[in-house]
């Protein structure tokens, strides 16, 4: 454990991975907490855990990332897992558009089974390929997120673009939506992460937005 | 009486009357200069006295309030309460002096002054007018001419006139005169006397008041003579304490603690402590740190602690039967200690190790007296709600089965409504071990046994994890006793009755569970005969049980006498075990009347799927597989034969028995092998050194482990292929086991001869609840060690999802057989 420091001033924050199967989850954790990325990661059966301590507005804390099975078969029977979380990644396939659409029913699920105060992040995987490749545009899932009160963004483990912004801001996000308006933060950060990192695909997006409808 | 001016004189009017007249005016002028000053005096007197009394009654007001402040000192209260009463009255009394002394000197003299002296003042001037009259009269007369006759007779006249008016007037003026210097004599004597009289009346009503009031001074004295010798005494003793106490300090440097047994504010121990906190994991407060310093103590049978005096007191052990306490050593902290209860458990830190054990005594000191005194109050105990219990234990969504349903359905096993050692009515305590109801007398002595022969439980305050709840379903008094008391009429030994000495059952308990003195070691199994099959069995019963025999057991594939006998012996055992009444049990026991009423009135099979028999169905299918994917015929044989010698010599040795029989789930049987003496863990070196409990795991049965594992089997121990009991479940898919073996300490990271672990082989099979409990335990594990998270059984998540799938085990085995069947391919 390198991380290892004076337990008492660690706090350990339980983050869940969902959404459906070959969205790139267990890839996302293994780029957060190892920093690797596995081109031919296996499915995952029941759940995998990692964890990595970060510093954040000088405290240590310890982000434990529960990595759930996409696939229904091979999805653990208990529930329990989401009660003690409180930030969930809720993932989707940029280029896969049945991927986005599952998100309803991963949100239910959530919902069914978490504490209301959970903290959900979209998060929009894959956003290293190529944007003809893309099916679902930003602007969707952004709007999708903004009225279902969720914080969005658009990764690639592969690259690593805002995977460490993505857990950063789901394990800071509990804190600061808890003492600030609740609703404001995550719009707030959702913006200005599109901003940030899509200011060039923007236009490009629209286009392909056009182009699939 | 003496006179100050003559009368004859004044007639006169003699230069003698006048000198004395001067006197007397001189006299009097200076008299009233005198009185008017000693008026104004006792004027001045008379205000300081009453600025006094005013003071007077303030002071004494002041010792009022003392009294009534000192109302917990009955002798303080009372004395200063009739002092004060006392110097009221004093008060009283100088008001009526300075009264009467107003009266007496200032008013009395006063009106002298006023009156008398200005009357005399009066005659005066009238006196020196006449008296310049009669001169004038004298020198007109004398001026008069002699041939004036009518000048001369009415000066004549006036001169009479006059000298009369004189005489009258100075005669009456020197009796104004007489009479004052008389009068001021008695006003003067008067008013002193009476002032005088009025300080005689003030010291006569004093020295009453405090004639009456010395006796009671005196007792005080005496008291206060007492006071002070007490004092001085205490004082002595305080300071040898003092310094006793500071040379103690000094040799021990460390609070003083003693378990006081017989306190009677029924604090047996207090004293501070370091608590650590119990959401170690989720404690978001930052602030908050994690080991706080609180006052514990030791009370009524609970173990409780406050921050502040007036906070009430936070429960951490609502009730200590309940709890066991020991050291902890390997963590990072020192002179750390665990209590732990059946639903948590709770780190203290002492502040040296000599504290520690003295906390450790007092604690178990406690359980220990607990049981001895508390008995049937237990009864009262559980009926009323709980209280907040430390507001530590995690929400708990399913409640486990707790308190009145187990003791309920533990109640309708055969031969548990009576204490299984002293037969006394309504037991409230069990052994789960042993899987039987105890009073509490008998508990107590169970649990001085030690925990290798009874483990002691309460039926009504400790919490039942579905399995223990289970185990206790499948044995009950009746069938403990027939194998434990067999021989009691024989040998003619009396049961202790109810209202024996402790010694008495005492002496029986340990000859009937350490000595096994009753145990009838030669006779043949009488569980086999222990209830006819009944007439109104239902079919998939027969079904299930011929199902078995035909199937599964290995004496039916060499068919020969004794072995025939075994089958039926073992048919009727199977059958025994599912006896309707039992039925009856095991199904209230799972509280689904509605149910057991279908099952009653349908009679098909697909009903009867509900939990025990269902885990028996689905160990058939288990066991099949087994025996089609892991084990060829010839092996078969072989074990079939280990068995027949056994039968053979119409006793099987209790090793095999056990062995056998954790394998068929026949709990009975089991527990009368480990009566006979089996080893529990013993070793089948003729079947790859299988051992019970991981015949238990092929079994299928749960409760079969659950019992194993409760009478001492050990959760690691693996057979000649490396396989321990986690392994076998895990290739056989059986979740709940995997979560019992997990939960009862097994080693996930032992590998089998090909070099798997349980987690290898359940990823291969893809079985996700299986990896899901294996990889949770892992991570609890990694966590404990590289957190040093003492204390703690796992994080609040773990045990959720452990106590999920507990519950799912023992309620809903299908939802967990999901895996079981596409991988478990039927013969």
């Amino acid at each position: 454990e390198r991380f290892r420091t004076d337990q008492e001033d660690t706090l350990r924050h339980e983050v869940v991975l969902i959404g459906d199967s070959g969205v790139g989850k267990t890839n996302l954790l293994s780029r957060f907490t190892r920093n690797e990325f596995n081109h031919d990661s296996r499915t995952t059966i029941g759940v995998e855990f990692s964890t990595r301590t970060l510093t954040m507005d000088g405290h240590l804390v310890k982000a434990q990332i529960w990595d759930t099975a996409g696939l229904e078969r091979y999805r653990a029977i208990t529930s329990a897992y989401y009660r003690g979380a409180v930030g969930a990644l809720l993932v989707y396939d940029i280029t896969k558009h049945q991927s986005y659409d599952s998100v309803d029913r991963w949100l239910k699920e959530l919902y069914d089974h978490a504490d209301a105060s959970i903290v959900v992040m979209l998060v929009g995987n894959k956003c290293d390929l190529s944007e003809s490749s893309r099916e679902v545009p930003p602007e969707e899932a952004k709007m999708y997120a903004d009225e279902n009160g969720l914080l969005f963004l658009e990764t690639s483990a592969l690259d690593s673009t805002n995977v460490e912004v993505a857990f950063e801001t789901i394990l800071q996000g509990e804190d600061t939506f808890k003492e600030s308006n609740p609703k404001d933060t995550p719009v707030v950060l959702s913006n200005e992460a599109s901003q940030n990192q899509f200011a060039a695909p923007s236009t490009d997006s629209s286009r392909t937005c056009c182009r699939n409808i | 009486m003496k006179v100050a001016v003559d009368f004859e004189e004044c007639l006169k009017d003699s230069p003698r009357f006048r000198a004395a007249l001067e006197d007397v005016e001189g006299d009097v002028a200076e008299l009233e200069l005198k009185l008017d000053k000693l008026v104004k005096l006792c004027i001045g007197m008379i205000d300081a006295g009453k600025a006094f009394c005013t003071a007077n009654k303030q002071f004494m007001n002041g010792i009022r309030d003392l009294a009534q402040y000192s109302s917990k000192d009955v002798v303080i209260e009372s004395s200063l309460t009739k002092f004060s009463d006392s110097l009221q009255e004093m008060i009283n009394y100088h008001t009526i002096l300075f009264d009467q002394a107003q009266r007496s000197i200032k008013t009395q003299l006063q009106t002298f002054v006023k009156e008398d002296l200005r009357k005399f003042k009066d005659a005066k001037k009238q006196f020196e007018k006449v008296s310049e009259d009669k001169e004038n009269a004298f020198v007109k007369n004398a001026q008069v001419q002699r041939t004036k006759q009518h000048e001369v007779e009415e000066a004549t006249n006036i001169l009479t006139a006059t000298r009369k008016c004189f005489r009258h007037i100075s005669l009456d003026y020197v009796l104004q005169i007489n009479v004052l210097q008389s009068k001021r004599r008695s006003e003067i004597l008067k008013s002193m006397l009476s002032f005088m009289y009025a300080h005689l009346a003030f010291f006569h009503q004093g020295y009453d008041l405090f004639s009456e009031l010395e006796p009671y001074m005196k007792d005080l004295g005496a008291q206060l003579d007492c006071l002070v010798v007490d004092a001085a005494k205490e004082k002595r003793d305080m300071e040898l304490k003092h310094s006793t106490i500071q040379q103690k300090d000094l040799s021990s440097d460390e609070a003083k603690l003693e378990c006081n047994e017989d306190a009677t504010n029924g604090i047996v121990m207090e004293g501070y402590l370091f608590k650590r906190a119990s959401n170690a994991f989720k404690t978001w407060n930052r602030k908050k740190p994690e080991h706080t310093r609180r006052w514990f103590s030791i009370q009524n049978n609970q173990l409780v602690y406050q921050k502040k005096f007036k906070d009430n007191p936070t429960v951490v052990v609502e009730d200590l039967r309940l709890c066991t306490v020991k050291h902890c050593e390997d963590i990072e902290r020192r002179f750390c200690f665990e209590v732990v209860s059946p639903t948590k458990s709770c780190m203290l830190q002492a502040d040296s190790e000599k504290i520690r054990q003295a906390w450790i005594k007092a604690v178990q000191t406690s359980i220990a007296t607990a049981y001895r005194e508390k008995g049937e109050e237990a009864e009262k105990v559980d009926k009323k709600p709980s209280v907040t219990a430390g507001s530590t234990s995690s929400p708990e969504p399913e409640k486990l089965i707790k308190g009145e349903s187990a003791l309920q359905r533990v109640q309708c096993i055969p031969g548990n409504t009576m204490c299984c050692d002293c037969g006394l009515a309504e037991p409230r305590w069990a052994s789960i071990n042993l899987g039987i109801t105890l009073c509490i007398e008998c508990s107590g002595i169970h649990r001085s046994l030690g925990v290798h022969f009874s483990k002691v439980r309460s039926l009504t305050l400790d919490t039942w994890e579905p399995e223990l709840l289970k185990l206790m379903c499948e044995l009950g008094n009746e069938v403990i006793n027939g194998i434990y008391e067999a021989r009691l009429d024989k040998m003619g030994v009396k049961k202790p009755q109810n209202g024996c000495q402790r010694q008495e059952k005492e002496a029986f308990i340990k000859a009937k569970y350490v000595e096994k003195r009753f145990v009838d070691k030669y006779a043949e199994s009488k569980l086999a005969v222990r209830k006819p099959s009944s007439s109104h069995g239902s079919n998939e019963k027969r079904l299930s049980a011929s199902d078995k025999g035909l199937r599964a057991d290995p004496p039916t594939r060499t068919p020969s006498r004794s072995s025939a006998v075994a089958v039926s012996s073992d048919e009727a055992r199977r059958e025994s075990l599912f006896c309707p009444d039992e039925l009856d049990s095991l199904f209230s026991y799972f509280d689904t009347t509605s149910k057991l009423r279908s099952i009653k009135s349908n009679d098909s099979g697909i009903q009867f799927s509900v939990e025990g028999s269902r885990e028996y169905l689905s160990s058939t299918a288990s066991s099949n597989s087994l025996y089609d994917t892991e084990c060829d015929k010839k092996e078969e044989k072989r074990d079939s034969s280990v068995f027949q010698d056994t039968s053979h010599a119409k006793k099987m040795l209790p090793g095999p028995q056990l062995y056998q029989a954790a394998f068929v789930r026949n709990l009975p049987s089991m527990a009368e092998a480990l009566a006979h003496g089996a080893e529990v863990n013993w070793v089948n070196s003729k079947e790859k050194n299988s051992t019970p409990l991981i015949q238990a795991v092929r079994g299928g049965s749960l409760v079969t482990c659950e019992f194993l594992l409760q009478n001492g089997a050990n959760v690691n121990n693996r057979d000649i292929k490396g396989r321990g009991p986690l392994h076998h479940a895990t290739v056989l898919g059986h979740t709940g086991q995997v979560c019992l073996f997990l939960k009862r300490g097994a080693n996930q990271h032992a590998t089998d001869e090909d070099g798997k672990d349980p987690l290898t082989i359940a990823v291969e099979a893809a079985n996700a609840d299986i990896v899901t409990l294996l990889r949770l335990a892992r991570m609890n594990e990694e966590m404990r060690e590289s957190e040093g998270l003492y204390g703690q059984p796992g994080d609040e998540t773990y045990q959720d999802i452990f106590r999920d799938f507990s519950h799912m085990a023992s309620n809903n085995p299908e939802k967990l057989n999901r895996f079981q069947q596409p991988d478990s391919p039927k013969s």
